[in-house]
């Protein structure tokens, strides 16, 4: 309407935060590791967001990655091996005010921790979800994982892994109800805060797969990721993940991709050319299964019970 | 299978018992902590009923239509285009605005925001993000708070160094972020205004800025005159002093200033000799012309205590009018009775304008005497019958404003006559008109008859069809062009007409949103109309200052969500929609219930284009929302409807006058279209047939240039360097150069060995946007590397460190983005071999 603008009755939070209120200890990842790339992107995204740190949470599993609710001065929980999921599902679903972060690593969510993975997909909980993908446990000191190339050495397998990796990609877009799925590298700082940003602004599960260095374990692999910007490729869309024109002239290769086409973004995972960065899929108004769990917040323990028993009580004898 | 239908019923019976367990739509049992606030207008899903019920219904929503006699009240609703703006965190946009309460400032009425968002950018030398720039809009608000507390106007400088003092506290920034926040504000409140006052959105702002204007005007109008006439002044007394010194020196003056001199000097004989003594002395009348003159200009030192003179109806003494004194300031202010406003304040013009007539005969006379032009025979006679009219625009401007200030209606049921004459005659008084809401905000219980229905006294219009005067017609919404076109409007030497209305709502939000929507409405259209005679009628008019001008009714899309999808909704704001804010007209308006829906019901602004056979059967609806942002169709009744009608005519009578579909000019394209069509027609055969020629002309060349390429290739002649056009006259030639091809393949840029040498030194650098924050660099030397606000590391301090910690923090960099450039300090051991292991990263 005539000299309204609709943002003037935007409300202001009482408190602004800085990077320093994100900020906890000294982050105890080896020097070079990727997960000190992700850690300052999520910070600064708390901080572009301005999210209370007291209504946000850090869930994750076990494993080098999963140490990052220490480092966020937020709320936190660093549980169960491969258990992030359903804990982050269970607050969710009763606390909808919570901001709700999941982080977890390729042997946490992939191997111990695959059956809960593939129900938070289907459930669309609101989660934003980052999968640090380092395609070994680090914690643990070089085992394979399930997303290990073939021919990796570790300890578990000292002549090289036989088995076709797994992709997680392949997997979470194969699930019924999937709705944010995109894939970063956490040495390209800029695209992979657009793809966190997107997610957190997407309503349901948002499942980042961060392509993440581990120069100690996996130095070779980390150099090929790094250094061959052949196997590289940018996916371009207006309604994917955007980075400014600087940033797009450090990738070698690009390609369109509509992030509405499931079918497209599936040939896109499972191909086999190039890696791809970018939004896979997004499908907006899916159902979500919290939706369905907080709707009776405000019903006390007492009323609960008086109900209950008015239910039982038919059936007395 | 009777099993599970038992089971099934069961369910359904007790299903309301159960619904109180897990809750249900109608009984919202999520406490308010965890809801989150949904914006998003919603539109249910809802069964059309059948068709015996759907005409029932139909005949009685027929009966409201032509009658205008709902019982059911919209209280609870909103116009949907207004739905954004419910809020009383609501604050209005441009307010608080900042106005300078010092004569001379370049721009003194600026809104908060963008003077701290200036001042901010100043302060943190254009950074791009900052913590203070993010937090411009928390001082706004701090600044909005303490202002809606008080209620009043408020010293800038002390409430803005609260509000810092405010934030600084309240932010308690920590480590080096909260150091160069610290610097920053201290900076900031370097170079903020120290003087001015902030005036927050209320029922006054309107004339809080008036008074602004008419004040920083007079003032300094006042300064600039008076500078001007002590300079004639001087200067004319300066001619009479060099005419006095030009008299025969008198020896018993000579005497008294040279006395020490007495024994020595004949003064008698002395004053004899002296230069001066003897040379042409100016005439008498000339004389007396210039004292005369002085006398004049010694007027104004009078007149010009009085900056405007301002006249206010008797009628603005109720509680409701803001009080005139205190927002005017050092004004000569006189109150007039009933009717008598515009002869009074003709008398007191003519009165004072004699005086100042005077005054700037003086100036006149001066300056011709002192560029030495004046003319005897003709000026003498001249001034003698000069009057104001025949001053010029600057000179009317430069002599103090009338302004008369009244309610629209205390002019329109008695001042009507006189109110003419003066525009007719061009006197130069203002009128500043004030219209509020009075009646809608208190008075009114009654339902509006139909008499009275489209009675609207338009005085707006009514000073146009005077052709020469200037009028604006504005509200307070938007401070800044408020500000201007109040003083366009005394900046010009025709009657002028300020129409300004206002809302007296309690609440500053109500107040905003009521004008707004009366604007927005078409209500109280904003126009201002400069009635300069030399000018083109369409160019006097002006409408931009209004919410969508090429619109007949400003209309915009809103999504609204229908099940789990998003619906787009084109609505319209009509002046229904603000007919919604007034009590008085309740009863035309009723909500029609979804399921009643169907495509006789249209939305308002449609069935207003239709015509009467087309509008049979039709009623027209408005887009509303309830409390819990369900949309609504609501029907408007006939006689609101008659009154849309009258609302749109006044309104394209504006558009029009300022070139919005105006017919003339709509039919004058109808015809170019036309003509230019047939030309264009008639042009376009030609070059078709021209085209045929020359194509076919190209299609021989190219014919023949292939034979020619065939041939050559059959000669064995590089046909590559084949120039079509130039026939085969080079043949043989092409053997020897196959040189040619490499030729083409060089790029015409210049090549590193063409570029001179140039020796300066390469700086090193981050590329910072592409920093992964490994901590590799900052822990080899923290003062060298630094983060920046992002946690991006970048080059603080090239001295901090040496070139070989750059070299090794390029090595250590996993993402190879450190650059160390070179040495900055020669006499570091080891160079060479440093410099080559920096040449892999520069
Ligand atoms: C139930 C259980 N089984 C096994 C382990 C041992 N363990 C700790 S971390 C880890 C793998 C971590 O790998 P990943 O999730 O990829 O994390 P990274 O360290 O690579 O970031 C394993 C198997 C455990 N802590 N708990
Ligand atoms: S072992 Fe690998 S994943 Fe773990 S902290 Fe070190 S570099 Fe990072
Ligand atoms: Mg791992």
């Amino acid at each position: 309407m005539f000299g309204l603008k609709p943002d003037a009755a935007l409300e202001l939070p009482e408190n602004y935060y800085v990077l320093d209120d994100y900020e906890k200890g000294i982050a105890r990842w080896c020097d070079g590791c990727g997960d000190h790339a992700v850690l300052a992107s999520v910070q600064k995204l708390c901080r572009e967001e301005q999210l209370d740190p007291v209504k946000t949470v850090f869930v994750s599993g076990i494993g080098c990655s999963s140490r990052f609710p220490h480092y966020m001065n937020t709320y936190g929980f660093h549980g169960l091996h491969g258990r992030a999921f359903p804990v982050a599902c269970g607050i969710k679903h009763r606390r909808p005010d919570l901001d709700v972060f999941v982080i977890t690593g390729d042997g946490d969510c992939c191997s111990i921790g695959a059956g809960a993975w593939i129900h938070a997909i289907r459930y669309n909980v609101n989660l934003t979800v980052m999968l640090f993908n380092n395609e070994i446990y680090g914690l643990t000191k070089k085992q394979q994982s399930p997303t290990s190339r073939i021919g990796t050495v570790s300890n578990t397998t000292p002549r090289g892994s036989i088995l076709p990796p797994l992709d997680p990609m392949q997997v979470t877009l194969g699930v019924a109800n999937a709705s944010f799925v995109a894939q970063t590298a956490d040495w390209n700082p800029a695209h992979m805060h657009a793809t966190i940003k997107a997610a957190h602004a997407h309503k349901g599960f948002s499942f980042v797969h961060i392509l993440q260095r581990c120069p100690i374990f996996q130095p070779e692999l980390v150099n090929e990721l790094t250094s061959n910007r052949d196997n590289i490729c940018y996916l371009k869309d207006d309604n994917g993940i955007t980075v400014s024109e600087d940033i797009e002239k450090t990738f070698k290769h690009s390609a369109p991709h509509d992030p509405s086409d499931i079918n497209g973004a599936r040939q896109l995972a499972a191909s086999e050319e190039k890696i791809y960065l970018g939004l896979f899929y997004q499908g907006k108004n899916k159902e979500n299964y919290d939706d369905y769990g907080a709707h009776n917040l405000g019903v006390t323990v007492e009323e609960k019970t008086a109900m209950l028993n008015a239910e039982f009580d038919k059936y007395g004898i | 299978m009777s099993d599970t239908t038992n089971i099934g019923s069961f369910f359904i019976e007790d299903a309301p018992e159960i619904q109180k367990v897990i809750g249900t739509e109608d009984v919202p049992l999520i406490s308010s902590d965890f809801t989150s606030d949904i914006t998003v207008p919603v539109l249910r899903e809802v069964e059309p009923a059948d068709e015996v019920e759907m005409k029932k219904a139909w005949k009685s929503i027929r009966s409201f239509f032509r009658n205008g006699n709902s019982k059911k009240s919209i209280k609870n609703s909103t116009p949907l285009l207004s739905l954004p703006y419910q809020s009383d965190a609501f604050t209005a946009s441009d307010y608080p605005i900042w106005i300078s309460d010092v004569v001379g400032d370049e721009s003194c009425c600026r809104s908060l925001q963008e003077l701290l968002t200036e001042a901010v950018s100043e302060a943190t030398g254009g950074v791009e993000s900052s913590i203070l720039k993010n937090n411009i809009a928390r001082i706004v608000k701090t600044v909005d708070e303490s202002l809606a507390k008080s209620g009043e106007v408020t010293t800038f400088y002390s409430c803005i160094l609260a509000a810092l003092d405010d934030l600084a506290k309240r932010l308690s920034i920590p480590g080096d972020d909260g150091k160069k926040f610290d610097k920053h504000l201290k900076r900031l409140r370097k170079v903020i205004p120290t003087h001015g006052i902030l005036v927050p959105y209320n029922s006054n702002a309107g004339f809080q800025i008036f008074g602004a204007m008419l004040q920083q005007e007079t003032g300094r109008r006042s300064q600039q005159l008076s500078d001007k006439i002590l300079k004639l002044k001087c200067k004319l007394q300066g001619q009479l002093a060099i005419d006095h010194e030009k008299e025969e020196q008198d020896p018993k003056e000579l005497e008294s200033t040279l006395s020490f001199a007495s024994e020595l000097l004949d003064f008698e004989k002395v004053s004899k000799v002296l230069p001066d003594a003897g040379a042409v002395q100016m005439s008498a009348s000339r004389k007396k012309r210039l004292e005369d003159t002085i006398a004049k200009l010694e007027i104004a030192d009078k007149l010009l205590k009085n900056k405007a003179f301002v006249f206010i109806g008797d009628d603005q003494k109720t509680p409701e009018s803001p009080d005139w004194k205190l927002l005017l300031g050092d004004v000569n202010i006189k109150s007039f009775k009933k009717g008598a406003g515009y002869t009074t304040i003709k008398k007191a013009f003519e009165q004072e304008i004699e005086q100042w007539t005077l005054v700037i005969v003086g100036i006149q006379i001066a300056e011709l005497e002192l560029a030495g032009r004046y003319m005897e025979d003709v000026h003498d006679e001249y001034f003698e019958s000069l009057t104001w009219r025949d001053f010029s625009e600057d000179e009317i401007t430069s002599c103090p404003p009338f302004v008369l200030i009244a309610s629209e209606e205390y002019i329109a049921d008695s001042e009507m006559g006189e109110f003419s004459k003066i525009l007719s005659k061009g006197i130069p008084i203002r009128s500043l008109v004030l219209k509020n809401d009075i009646e809608d905000a208190y008075k009114s219980n009654g339902v509006e008859t139909e008499s009275n229905f489209s009675y609207h006294q338009e005085l707006g219009a009514f000073v146009i069809s005077h052709r020469n005067a200037f009028v604006c017609q504005s509200t307070a919404i938007k401070p800044l062009v408020l500000y201007n076109e109040l003083k366009n409007g005394l900046t010009v030497a025709s009657p002028g007409a300020f129409f300004l209305l206002s809302s007296i709502r309690k609440k500053p939000v109500d107040s905003y949103m009521w004008v707004s929507a009366a604007v927005s409405g078409r209500e109280y259209p904003g126009f201002t109309f400069s009635g300069n005679m030399n000018s083109h009628w369409g160019s006097r008019f002006n409408i931009d200052n209004n919410f969508q001008a090429e619109n007949v009714w400003p209309i915009e899309e809103v999504i609204a969500q229908k099940g789990k999808e998003d619906e787009t909704i084109t609505a319209h704001f009509t002046y229904a929609d603000f007919a919604t804010f007034l009590p008085k007209y309740t009863s035309f308006f009723q909500d029609v219930e979804q399921c009643y829906w169907n495509e006789n019901l249209l939305e308002l602004a449609q069935y207003l284009k239709l015509d009467k056979e087309e509008a049979v059967g039709k009623v027209p609806f408005i887009w509303m929302a309830d409390e819990k942002l369900h949309l609504k169709k609501v029907a408007v009744a006939w006689p609101l409807v008659l009154k849309c009608r009258e609302r749109q005519d006044f309104w394209r009578f504006l558009q029009e006058s300022s070139g919005v579909n105006n017919y003339h000019v709509k039919n004058a394209i109808a015809k170019a279209e036309e003509s230019l069509g047939v030309i264009a027609a008639e042009k376009m055969e030609a070059l078709k047939a021209e085209h045929q020629v020359e194509l076919q002309a190209a299609v021989d060349e190219a014919a023949g240039q292939a034979m020619d390429n065939l041939s050559a290739v059959l000669l064995d002649m590089d046909a590559g360097t084949f120039v079509p056009g130039s026939g085969s006259s080079a043949p043989g030639k092409a053997i020897e150069k196959p040189a040619a091809s490499e030729e083409s393949d060089t790029p015409e840029v210049p090549t590193e060995a063409d570029s001179p040498a140039i020796s300066m030194a390469a700086e090193a650098y981050i590329d910072t946007a592409l920093c992964t924050s490994c901590n590799e660099c900052t822990n080899l030397n923290g003062s060298l590397f630094n983060y920046n606000d992002d946690k991006m590391a970048f080059i603080a301090d090239i001295n901090a460190g040496t070139f070989e910690e750059l070299v090794e923090a390029a090595e250590l960099c996993p993402v190879g983005i450190i650059h160390p450039g070179d040495p900055v300090n020669n006499n570091e051991p080891g160079l060479d071999a440093l410099i080559e292991r920096a040449k892999k990263f520069n």
